[in-house]
């Protein structure tokens, strides 16, 4: 029996330094990226609906500069999730040109990592189908002009980040409206 | 793996049949956890397992991008490469052989000599086993194993027997027949066939090679346990055979020059063992050790998606 207690205890060393070795290898990611521990990344809209058991609302209406389909998904761990659907443009050019963010299970905005937050030019109410929205012009470190479009619906927060013409995020917000009622 | 690994380490294990036993876990792992989790814990696939409860989540690295790639995925297909190099390395070569040589007709007619014939029925009354038959195989590479599970046969090439003297053979002799007292040509086959269901996975690949390797050195154990020929006789005969059968140092391609110097310093551990290290001591609580080793590798890859 004297025996034993080094036998164990040489097991529970070995057992703790596996177990440390992986949990510091899963949060490498997070911590070289600035994101959040337990974000997660898809690359197609049925695997991420899938692994978050969640219908995920992606606006019917796309202008055509937008390519389809979207270039990477991620999801916030939560709760609630959040998930950022990253849309490229047809012709190329430099970064997303959209992204559309939606909480599940619960009404909050996206993270900071999963959406940036930029200096704002503007800000306006507008309705989105009935819902009061918060429009905001905002510019990126690159000298870019985009808006933001947010609004609560249904236990979700939706936000549309867009790099193109106002009246094309109202028609997309529209139609994200309709579709997830 | 590793996991094991360390913990022979820590345990100091020595004894030859528990440190088969116990490298025998990490290969049984991904064969019977993996459909036993598929079927038994289904929530290990969800994103509620992945974010709050796994220790470690493959597809996190996809964060990082490599090119249009995640890290993660990229990092599950090189391995996925990997695993299938090293299986195809060890498959490949004995089956082309096989289907290149055909019917062998003039091994056939090189009958074993007598002394040889009598030096294996002396050490198969010794281990109190019926005697193997002997098979001759042409090949200008030396050919020394044992195969065969119901009617196990001692197979060996001209090349083989030229390169031992009478000491080495016997050894070598003696090495290959504690090999069928202890059923290990069986061994064989069910390795080949856990690697080829699980080709693409390097740890599993490496695992059975570690095994391999402990059967190897079970099976040097015996010899010397037994007394049926000595450390350095043994010893040398495996340096001569896996010298003689590999290309010169320098020769062949990168992998090939890497695969030979990773079995040369297997072999040169194999025979410092052989010759400086004491017999090894029976292993307390053996069962235990296996249990625990066992129970924790499991835990761990349970939570590891």
């Amino acid at each position: 029996m004297r025996d034993l207690a080094p036998l164990l205890a040489r097991f529970v060393l070995v057992m703790a330094a596996a177990a440390g070795v992986l949990a510091a290898a899963d949060r490498l990611p997070a911590l070289v990226t600035g994101t959040t521990h337990g974000a997660r990344v898809y690359r197609t809209l049925e695997e991420a609906q899938a692994s978050v058991g969640a219908r995920l609302v992606v606006p019917s209406y796309y202008p055509d500069s937008l390519s389809w389909p979207p270039a990477r998904i991620e999801v916030a761990p939560g709760p609630p999730m959040v998930a950022a659907i990253r849309i490229a443009a047809r012709h190329g050019g430099a970064g997303e040109a959209l992204v559309v963010c939606q909480s599940i299970g619960g009404a909050a905005p996206p993270p900071p990592w999963l959406l940036p937050p930029l200096q704002q030019l503007e800000e306006a109410r507008v309705l989105v189908g009935r819902r009061p929205a918060r429009l905001a012009r905002l510019l990126t470190p690159g000298g870019r002009v985009v808006h933001d479009l947010s609004w609560a619906q249904g236990g979700r927060w939706f936000t549309l980040r867009y790099a193109g013409e106002v009246e094309d995020l109202l028609r997309m917000a529209r139609a994200t409206e309709r579709d997830a009622s | 793996m590793l996991v094991v690994e360390a913990l022979l380490r820590a345990w100091r294990v020595g004894d030859p049949k528990w440190r088969l036993r116990l490298r025998l876990v990490p290969l049984a792992a991904p064969l019977l956890l993996v459909p036993l989790f598929f079927l038994l814990a289904p929530w290990r696939a969800s994103a509620w397992f992945a974010t709050s409860r796994a220790l470690f989540a493959g597809e996190r690295w996809n964060l990082l991008r490599v090119g249009p790639a995640g890290a993660g995925d990229l990092a599950l297909l090189l391995a996925a490469g990997l695993g299938a190099a090293l299986f195809l390395r060890d498959a490949l070569p004995p089956l082309i052989d096989r289907l290149r040589e055909g019917p062998d007709d003039e091994a056939a007619a090189w009958l074993p000599p007598a002394a040889l014939q009598e030096l294996v029925e002396r050490h198969a009354r010794r281990l109190s086993i019926p005697p193997p038959a002997v098979r001759v195989v042409r090949s200008r590479w030396p050919v020394f194993f044992a195969e065969g599970r119901r009617q196990p046969e001692l197979v060996l090439s001209p090349a083989g027997l030229e390169a031992l003297d009478a000491r080495e053979l016997d050894a070598a002799v003696a090495h290959e027949l504690v090999h069928v007292r202890h059923g290990d040509p069986a061994w064989g086959y069910a390795l080949i066939a856990a690697r080829a269901a699980n080709f693409f996975n390097p740890a599993l690949q490496w695992a059975a090679r570690a095994v391999v390797d402990e059967i190897e050195r079970r099976a040097d154990h015996g010899v010397v346990e037994a007394g049926l020929g000595g450390a350095d006789a043994l010893a040398s005969a495996i340096v001569k055979l896996f010298d003689r059968s590999h290309p010169a140092p320098g020769s062949g391609t990168a992998l090939d020059r890497v695969a030979r110097r990773v079995r040369q310093v297997g072999i040169e551990r194999r025979r410092e063992r052989l010759v400086s290290v004491l017999p090894a001591a029976p292993l307390a609580f053996g069962w235990l050790r296996l249990a625990l080793a066992s129970g924790g590798l499991a835990a761990l890859l349970y939570f590891v998606v």
